[in-house]
């Protein structure tokens, strides 16, 4: 469920502190219209330059996988990358992202063990 | 083609590290170049010229198609990734006294060669030379396209090397132009190429004229978007917060068509160090660039001096610049992504394939979101502190329009003044020190600086005289009854002193008979202080006294009066100065009934020149200026200040000497910085502008020549405009 105002959603995205959030989310109430657009349009600048830095690291990370063979070439795969980039800003907004990121970290734990033995 | 085959330029070792047997450098004509997307007028061949145009695995691999590849990767790619093979298994066998790069080589190459029937890598295989091009031809085949990646992540590798040796630049010539990357409906697809010219190596690198898309082809792919956007809950956040999407405009649409080509130029220069890394030092020993001097040490090859070192990396980076931009557009990278990356990635600060372990993604996400935070946190900051600037620069604005209003006024109101008397606000002093000057000639020092009271002074004497004059008149009997007693005391005194040095006094006594009498000088001592007390007492009566003071201002009276009747000529007029000093009063009259007590024009102005010069210093316009002479202040010392005479010029600038010690090389060095040289050389034309400046310094903008450091600068300034706001709204 995504909740809050579209100033706290792209706030938790780009990864703001909850008091900055707070803060800014009180500026932009009390703003006239331009403040607002402006604060707006950082905001989303910043998250559409994330999401594309955050793809790029995702595509070298598969390139880097197919050349190491563990994943398959694939015409689309940009757009794979930054499909999992949108998922993971999902999961930030859905708070999913910290119990997804045990759960792969309990899984690395049992790739090592399973390795060792 | 054998490793000894065509080389690519001298300077390369004559054991060949290039692009290898599939793709060769085109001396003629003069420029070669790679063509892709839409028809573009800048290219007219390619520069890797493959030389199967045919699906190039199929050729490769026993002959047998690879659909999947022979869609998805280029001739180029394939061509570019054997050639890397080719050199990192040379690289390979030359590196025998080397294990470190050995090593490196071995663990690099190992996912693609063969094993042996235990299972483990068959590394052998390397060993032999006599047939490197079937052994890459045998790893691709066998790997497919996993073994294509490793060559194109070792063409990478090379070219680290070479970017960790040489700064390379690239420099816009024409800058291309892409639409809004916000806009994330819209996309078209352009070309890109090279061209080089072998005669000098200079390489142009152009992306080509974007393809435009029609308004049709823009509302049907909006329309199909928005339907996948449908189909995913991210997107249906992101894209359109649920809603329908709002279509551009067909004008809208038109304005954002504003892609075009551009060209750019690379430069080359030697790296401040020599590479460090061990396989770095190793592949720039093998293709020749990094040699021993005579001397023993080691010499990168100068590029700014060598051509063949300039077309070696020419061709590198036309090289690079094609797998990424081939291999990006294969992979679906949207063209604004793949051009930006081809630039960052041409000059050695962005690859293709992760140099990071799995692992280590999660920290460089956490660290791009942590930066990507930093940065709008520093915008948001950036644009609040904006506002603020603008508001109370627009306070300042408004103030100094106003002030501008008022000079205005006060100009017309002067004017006014001036051809009803012939004399303006601005005359009155020169008039009135003209005038102290004349009356101290005609009536010596004790003429104070109080001339403009001589006017209320003769009226007052006048006026004291004519009271006076009714009080003697009205006394005149009384006044005369004294005199007479006065006269007959004074003989009586007289007789009285001369008796006392006598002996003898003449008596006369009731009868009228006179006799002459020895005197008793006690008695006659005793009278003459009895007559005198008299005398005096009469003296003091108030009549006679008002006549004495009536004599008295008489006299000032007649002094004023020769005063005031000198001539006197100012502005061309001739007037007595009581006509003169009337003017001025009348003037004065005129001033109360205007308004009363007002700033002086020249304060005002004072006030306007001040606002003025901290408007121009806090216009965010003029910020790159400053930063720029403040960039440069080095260089304007050891230039400007120190030509022969420029010192004289300076001490010579009255108005800025006025506001400070032109003596201090600092406070010219931050003129400059705050206002440009012209500030501080003059001229007849800058006049005004340096009177403005002094003002400003004069009024407080003195403590911004302290530090030439910018912020704290900007900070000064600030701090300045802030108090000034202040004191206006006070």
């Amino acid at each position: 469920m995504i909740k809050g105002t579209i100033i706290e959603q792209l706030g938790k995205i780009i990864g703001f502190d909850d008091s900055y959030i707070k803060i800014l989310n009180n500026e932009h109430q009390s703003a006239d219209q331009d403040r607002k657009f402006e604060i707006l349009s950082i905001l989303w600048d910043s998250f559409f330059k994330l999401l594309d830095e955050l793809t790029w690291i995702k595509y070298k990370q598969y390139n880097t996988e197919i050349l190491q063979g563990k994943r398959k070439f694939s015409s689309n795969l940009y757009q794979e990358a930054r499909e999992e980039v949108k998922q993971y800003f999902l999961d930030i907004l859905t708070g999913q992202l910290e119990e997804k990121e045990k759960l792969e970290e309990i899984r690395q734990k049992i790739v090592l063990w399973a390795q060792k033995n | 083609m054998t490793d000894t085959d065509e080389k690519p330029g001298k300077v390369v070792n004559t054991q060949i590290i290039d692009a290898g047997t599939s793709s060769k450098l085109k001396n003629e004509p003069a420029l070669v170049g790679t063509r892709y997307g839409e028809q573009t007028s800048y290219s007219s061949e390619k520069t890797f010229l493959p030389e199967k145009r045919s699906d190039p695995l199929a050729a490769i691999l026993r002959g047998e198609k690879i659909p999947s590849q022979e869609r998805a990767l280029p001739s180029e790619i394939v061509d570019i990734s054997k050639s890397a093979l080719e050199r990192a298994i040379v690289l390979y066998q030359r590196a025998e006294n080397n294990d470190g790069v050995k090593n490196f080589l071995a663990t690099y190459l190992a996912p693609v060669l063969p094993k042996k029937t235990d299972g483990e890598v068959d590394i052998d295989i390397l060993n032999d030379p006599n047939n490197i091009r079937s052994i890459v031809e045998k790893f691709i085949s066998e790997t497919k396209e996993q073994g294509i990646f490793l060559g194109l992540g070792f063409a990478e590798r090379e070219y680290q090397a070479l970017t960790r040796g040489y700064q390379i630049t690239q420099k816009e010539t024409e800058p291309a132009v892409f639409p809004d990357s916000s806009k994330i409906m819209y996309s078209f697809e352009g070309g890109v190429g090279f061209e080089i010219d072998p005669s000098t190596g200079a390489i142009t690198f152009k992306y080509g004229e974007p393809t435009k898309m029609t308004y049709e082809q823009y509302v049907e792919k909006a329309k199909k978007d928005w339907e996948e956007a449908r189909k995913s809950r991210f997107a249906r956040w992101f894209t359109h917060r649920g809603k329908e999407p709002k279509l551009m405009s067909k004008e809208d649409f038109e304005k954002m068509q504003t892609g075009k080509k551009g060209s750019y130029r690379f430069e080359f220069k030697k790296g401040r160090q020599l590479p460090k890394d061990v396989f770095d030092k190793f592949y720039l020993q093998q293709i020749g660039l990094l040699t021993q001097s005579q001397g023993g040490s080691e010499v990168l090859s100068d590029p700014v001096s060598d051509i063949e070192t300039i077309k070696f990396l020419g061709r590198r980076v036309m090289e690079m610049g094609t797998v990424v931009q081939e291999y990006c557009k294969a992979t679906g990278v949207p063209e604004r992504i793949r051009i930006e990356k081809i630039k960052t990635i041409i000059s050695g600060n962005e690859s293709l394939f992760s140099s990071q372990q799995f692992d280590s993604v999660k920290q460089l996400i956490e660290d791009q979101r942590r930066k990507t935070k930093d940065e709008a946190q520093k915008r948001i900051k950036e644009t609040r502190d904006r506002e603020r600037v603008e508001a109370s620069r627009g306070y300042l604005s408004a103030e100094k329009k106003r002030l501008d209003e008022e000079i205005e006024k006060r100009k017309q109101e002067e004017e006014e003044r001036k051809q009803e008397t012939g004399i303006s606000e601005n005359d009155k002093s020169g008039l009135l020190s003209s005038i102290t000057e004349r009356l101290k000639r005609v009536g010596g020092d004790q003429i104070g600086q109080e001339i403009e009271s001589l006017l209320v002074e003769k009226d007052q004497l006048t006026y004291e005289i004519t009271q006076l004059e009714a009080e003697v008149q009205a006394n005149q009997p009384i006044i005369q009854q004294l005199n007479e007693d006065l006269r007959e005391l004074r003989r009586g005194l007289f007789e009285l002193r001369k008796a006392a040095t006598g002996g003898k006094i003449t008596v006369k006594d009731k009868e009228g008979n006179i006799s002459e009498q020895e005197i008793d000088k006690a008695s006659v001592l005793k009278q003459i202080q009895k007559v005198e007390e008299e005398i005096k007492t009469i003296e003091k009566r108030q009549e006679l006294t008002a006549v004495a003071e009536l004599a008295k201002r008489k006299k000032e009276l007649a002094g004023i009066n020769y005063l005031l009747s000198q001539q006197f000529t100012f502005n061309g007029q001739t007037k007595s100065i009581e006509q003169w000093l009337s003017l001025l009063e009348e003037q004065g009259e005129k001033f109360e009934e205007s308004g009363g007590e007002k700033e002086s024009l020249e304060n005002l102005q004072k006030r306007r020149d001040e606002i003025e010069i901290l408007l121009e210093i806090t216009d965010p316009e003029k910020q790159e200026e400053i930063a720029q002479r403040q960039a440069e202040v080095d260089s304007f010392a050891t230039t400007y200040l120190d030509k022969k005479g420029l010192e004289e010029l300076i001490i010579n600038n009255p108005l800025l000497a006025e506001a400070i010690n032109l003596n201090d090389i600092k406070n010219l060095q931050l003129i400059y910085i705050l206002f440009g040289k012209e500030a501080i050389l003059g001229g007849i034309d800058k006049k005004e502008r340096i009177q403005k400046i002094a003002h400003f310094l004069l009024s407080g903008g003195k403590p911004l020549l302290e530090d030439f450091d910018l912020n704290q600068l900007r900070e000064k300034i600030d701090e300045i405009r802030l108090n000034k706001v202040k004191e206006l709204n006070k």
